[in-house]
């Protein structure tokens, strides 16, 4: 099984009130949308964006080069796009890394974007672990993770390039063991 | 402050009993001696070593080229090289790694030469965490982490060749370690 055909095959994906797709340079301005706020941007590794260019920058510098890894949440009522989610493959494990427009906020939305990913990782891409980790200053990220079944692990240090200092942040993992115990 | 002006200028350190020093292609065979000894290397993400050839290799591939993070130890009595430290660093922070000659093991000569380093981490190079993982079975090694002052902070997934491998993660911070510890470089 060859891991990016695997993504190649499922750049779409479809859950109660959301769709996921691949993230286009015309999706700037609603990205912009949230990644000019500081409250947004205040737990992620990315510094708030000053401009609709540095939003440009940003797709063509990073969600391009690694499209098959990344997908836009978009709500489907809507049709609007109201954040980015992705699955850092790394060998057999991945990380998640997503952020969501602040209006979308304590609706559930990303722990349903997030377990379908989880989801496709251990039916489709066959990884044996996912884990994410967020700020431990931050313990209400924790929550996404706890919903998607996943435990949490214990605390590392992570350096934050716009910080230019290591954060402690708390880990959590899942294994396909777990999931699979779960499902049934 | 350039990390690697401060690393080149400590090529060579000295605790009481080890002397950490570079590597030369001439120690091959002592390298082979504890590389090449399955109860050193099974609790750890490398493989036994079992020529001197590939003993060779590993010195010229890998020792030389990162001299600066890596530092044999020589026991100064039996003036034997018998094991190495690494420390990986990493913007503010470095994790530490490290083999010992299994006879050398069980006289707190893997604590020593990781105080000395950690000294230097926290004193020298100014860094802000110190970290180490093992596998959760390697109680040795988390000994030594323990008894340099390192805290297990939980459970990682590290990614070893092709696989995610559970291990406990150890950290030292700066400030920990600058609330009372005696060191090296004063």
């Amino acid at each position: 099984m060859d891991m990016n055909v695997v993504l190649a095959e499922h750049q779409y994906f479809e859950t109660k009130r959301l769709t996921l797709r691949k993230i286009e340079l015309t999706d700037s301005k609603a990205i912009y949308e949230y990644a000019r706020d500081p409250e947004v941007v205040r737990y992620v590794t990315f510094e708030a964006h000053d401009s609709l260019e540095r939003t440009k920058e940003g797709i063509a510098n990073y969600f391009l080069p690694n499209r098959l890894s990344t997908w836009a949440i978009v709500d489907k009522m809507s049709k609007k796009l109201i954040g980015t989610i992705d699955l850092r493959v790394t060998a057999d494990s991945a990380s998640f890394g997503w952020i969501l427009n602040k209006q979308y906020w304590g609706r559930g939305l990303m722990p349903e974007a997030a377990s379908c990913l989880r989801d496709f990782a251990f039916n489709d891409l066959k990884l044996t672990v996912l884990t994410a980790d967020h700020f431990a200053d931050n313990p209400k990220s924790g929550c996404v993770m706890q919903k998607i079944g996943m435990k949490k692990m214990g605390q590392l240090w992570i350096y934050v390039a716009k910080l230019e200092q290591s954060v402690l942040c708390d880990y959590w993992a899942l294994t396909k063991a777990e999931y699979e115990n779960k499902a049934r | 402050m350039s990390q690697n002006k401060v690393l080149a200028e400590n090529e060579y350190l000295e605790s009481e009993r080890l002397i950490l020093r570079k590597f030369r292609l001439t120690d091959a065979a002592d390298l082979l001696d504890y590389w090449g000894d399955e109860r050193v290397v099974r609790q750890t993400g490398t493989s036994v070593k079992s020529s001197l050839e590939s003993a060779k290799k590993l010195i010229a591939d890998w020792m030389i080229p990162e001299q600066l993070i890596i530092w044999a130890l020589e026991e100064k009595e039996a003036h034997k090289l018998i094991g190495h430290i690494e420390l990986h660093i990493e913007n503010d922070q470095a994790e530490l790694g490290w083999l010992l000659n299994y006879d050398f093991w069980g006289r707190g000569l893997m604590p020593e030469a990781a105080s000395c380093l950690r000294d230097f981490a926290f004193k020298k190079l100014k860094l802000t965490v110190l970290t180490a993982s093992c596998f959760p079975e390697n109680g040795k090694s988390k000994r030594v982490m323990e008894k340099i002052g390192m805290e297990k902070l939980g459970q990682i997934y590290v990614t070893i060749k092709t696989r995610a491998i559970l291990s406990d993660y150890y950290a030292l911070t700066k400030e920990d370690y600058f609330n009372g510890h005696e060191c090296c470089f004063s």
